[in-house]
């Protein structure tokens, strides 16, 4: 900033150093009424007579005189024509050439290079940024996707959870009635073979104590029945059935 | 000179100012020369602090924008309509050639100043001497000597009996009067343009001093004059630069 | 049978042969084996280790007097005196058996409702001898429960002829 201040100074500086030299410049001293003054002085100083003498002197025909006169009109009338202004004046021609070529040296070497540059280097900037921000876009469109893939999966998911609990609750709840019924068919099963064998244990029992009450019947009858003689009777069939075999 | 008693400037206090340092000498700085210092020192100051500024920030601003767009505008609307792709490697050449002529132009309307340097032939006459300088070279390189003589004397599409009356026709105008009506059209309007606002400035002063209100007119047409040749200096500096390029991008590629 | 009841049987018969009245002891022997063999209390009274050998041996002693031979008591006092009283009626059964054994005889528990005269004692030893080709030496059990008919056993034979067995049969055929 300071830098671009000292610049702009100088080129103002220039501007004025311009207009101060410029100013002067138009009290130009080759005015036209000089430039007579010039020439009478040179001819009355050289010749030793006034214009007006020599204007008298044409007048009465002296064709020296007259010739004279004519030299001296031309020479006022080349003070009254300026050179001709389609002819470059020698020093402005050096200058203006050196200024120019010294104006294109340091563009062409340096201060064309340092806009251009930075001109550039801006466009360079813009398109890595609006590439730089493509890429984002890219980017951030491709984690959306990633997120709507995500969260499809999830409900893919949490679908398929509540699918698969609904089906072990129904597995749960088939099992649980079949286990119910299996165990009712046991029971049942298990009553009936209960009942099956209490029915043959109380048959059994009836009839064990139906030969109870009989043998305990046999025994009192034969216990009352065997007298002496029977016992004696007995004894010798036992003999004689070993005697026998 | 007495013009309804007005008292008008000989032309030539116009044009030719007396030498300030090194006088009568070929070295001579006159206030021309300062005017093409000036000129120098604009157009370094302008693409130097606009170069600067870029190491602080590449949005462009102030100095910055006018360098870029001048650049801009040589590079789109001269260089790729004259020479196409080509001619790029002449945008520095062409820049320079631009803001150079446009700040010795400009001078005409600043205070203080008022007179277009160019309205001196030396820079118009040295710069299209060297835009001949060059077109020529760049024909005789790109296209070879004989061919750039046969492409220029005789073009193409032309039927072989207007040759008669074509071939001396080109010959002078693109070898001879080319350079010539490049700078006398330069700084003829430059020329110009100063005798007008001389013209208008001197009626005001000299109408101020015997009626005031006669004053407004002429001063209205300074004020218009004025705004007119801001108008004059860019288009001049556009019309040498873009005549350059059309010149140049002629050599390089004949069939346009 | 153990040794060391053999043992006892042999010292046992070796005592009654010194006092010149074997068949006699051994007779009164076997008749206590009975009693012990039937009555419960009187076993475990004998082989009670909680009251002292002298009241045992008295309590044999108080409940052979007069019943059996000076002999036969010294001896039954003398096994629940050494503290073999839970083993007498094995070592009875044995000083019987060796008793036998020495007349080259086995012997013959046959149990009986009724008693036996000597004469149907002798048909029976007969008899047993034809049947199972060994001279025995017949012992009746009087035992009620057998209600009619012998039950012989001859080592490890039994020749069942009671009415007590025709029942038993009856019972199970009818269950």
């Amino acid at each position: 900033m300071r830098m671009r201040t000292k610049a702009m100074m100088l080129a103002a500086a220039a501007s004025v150093s311009v207009v101060a030299f410029a100013a002067p410049a138009s009290a130009s001293e080759e005015t036209v009424g000089s430039c007579l003054a010039e020439t009478i002085l040179e001819f009355e100083t050289d010749s030793g007579i006034t214009l007006h003498e020599l204007e008298e002197a044409a007048a009465e025909g002296d064709e020296e005189a007259k010739k004279e006169l004519e030299t001296l009109e031309e020479e006022f009338e080349a003070c009254n024509e300026s050179p001709n202004p389609i002819l470059p004046a020698t020093n402005e021609i050096i200058w203006g050439g050196l200024s120019f070529l010294i104006l294109l040296g340091m563009m062409w070497k340096f201060a064309f290079p340092a806009v251009k540059n930075g001109m550039e280097a801006r466009t360079e900037r813009i398109r890595s940024d609006l590439a730089a921000a493509d890429q984002a876009k890219v980017d951030a469109q491709a984690v959306q996707t990633q997120y709507e893939a995500q969260l499809a999966d999830a409900k893919t998911e949490a679908a398929r959870i509540v699918d698969e609990a609904r089906q072990s609750a129904d597995q749960v709840r088939t099992d649980l009635i079949a286990r119910a019924e299996a165990e009712a068919a046991e029971l049942r099963e298990r009553a009936n073979g209960e009942i099956e064998a209490m029915r043959v244990q109380a048959i059994a029992d009836v009839q064990s104590e139906v030969s109870e009450i009989a043998i305990g019947a046999a025994e009192r009858v034969v216990g009352g029945s065997l007298d002496r003689d029977a016992q004696s009777q007995l004894v010798e069939a036992y003999i004689q059935e070993l005697t026998s075999k | 000179m007495d013009l309804l008693a007005l008292e008008f400037p000989p032309v030539s206090h116009l044009f030719e100012w007396p030498d300030i340092f090194l006088d009568g000498t070929v070295f001579g700085i006159n206030k021309t020369v300062l005017i093409y210092f000036g000129a120098v020192a604009a157009t370094l100051g302008l693409f130097f602090g606009a170069g600067r500024r870029y190491k602080q920030s590449l949005v462009p601003a102030g100095m910055s924008n006018v360098a870029e767009s001048g650049v801009d505008f040589i590079e789109d609307s001269v260089i790729m309509q004259t020479m196409g792709p080509d001619g790029l490697k002449y945008l520095p050449f062409l820049t320079t050639m631009f803001f150079f002529l446009f700040f010795s132009n400009i001078t005409e309307v600043i205070p203080g100043i008022q007179f277009p340097a160019n309205s001196r032939m030396a820079i118009p006459l040295l710069l299209a001497l060297l835009v001949w300088v060059i077109y020529n070279v760049v024909g005789v390189r790109s296209q070879g000597f004989f061919g750039y003589l046969k492409n220029s004397l005789f073009p193409p599409g032309v039927p072989v009996a207007l040759y008669i009356i074509v071939t001396p026709i080109e010959l002078v105008s693109t070898f001879v009067v080319r350079p010539f009506s490049l700078a006398i059209r330069l700084w003829a309007n430059m020329v110009a343009g100063h005798l007008l606002l001389v013209t208008f400035a001197v009626l005001t002063a000299t109408l101020w001093e015997s009626t005031y209100v006669g004053a407004a007119l002429p001063f209205a047409m300074l004020v218009l004059m004025t705004g007119f040749e801001i108008l004059v200096s860019a288009l001049q500096a556009f019309i040498f630069t873009i005549l350059t390029a059309v010149y140049i991008g002629g050599s390089m590629h004949p069939e346009h | 049978m153990s040794d060391t009841t053999t043992r006892y049987a042999e010292s046992l018969l070796a005592a009654a042969r010194a006092e010149g009245n074997a068949d006699q002891v051994v007779g009164e022997l076997f008749e206590f084996g009975r009693v012990l063999e039937t009555n419960d209390q009187l076993r475990e009274a004998l082989s009670d280790p909680s009251t002292p050998i002298v009241n045992r041996m008295q309590a044999v002693d108080d409940l052979l007097a007069g019943q059996a031979s000076r002999v036969t008591s010294s001896l039954i006092a003398m096994v629940v005196g050494v503290g073999r009283g839970g083993q007498l009626g094995e070592i009875i059964r044995a000083t019987v058996e060796l008793n036998a054994a020495s007349r080259d005889q086995r012997v013959a528990y046959v149990r009986s409702a009724i008693d036996l005269d000597a004469d149907q004692q002798q048909r029976l030893a007969a008899a047993l001898r034809e049947s199972t080709g060994d001279d025995v030496e017949v012992r009746v059990i009087l035992d009620p429960s057998v209600l009619g008919g012998l039950v012989t056993e001859i080592g490890d034979d039994v020749i069942d002829g009671s009415v007590r067995r025709r029942l038993n049969q009856m019972r199970e055929s009818l269950s």
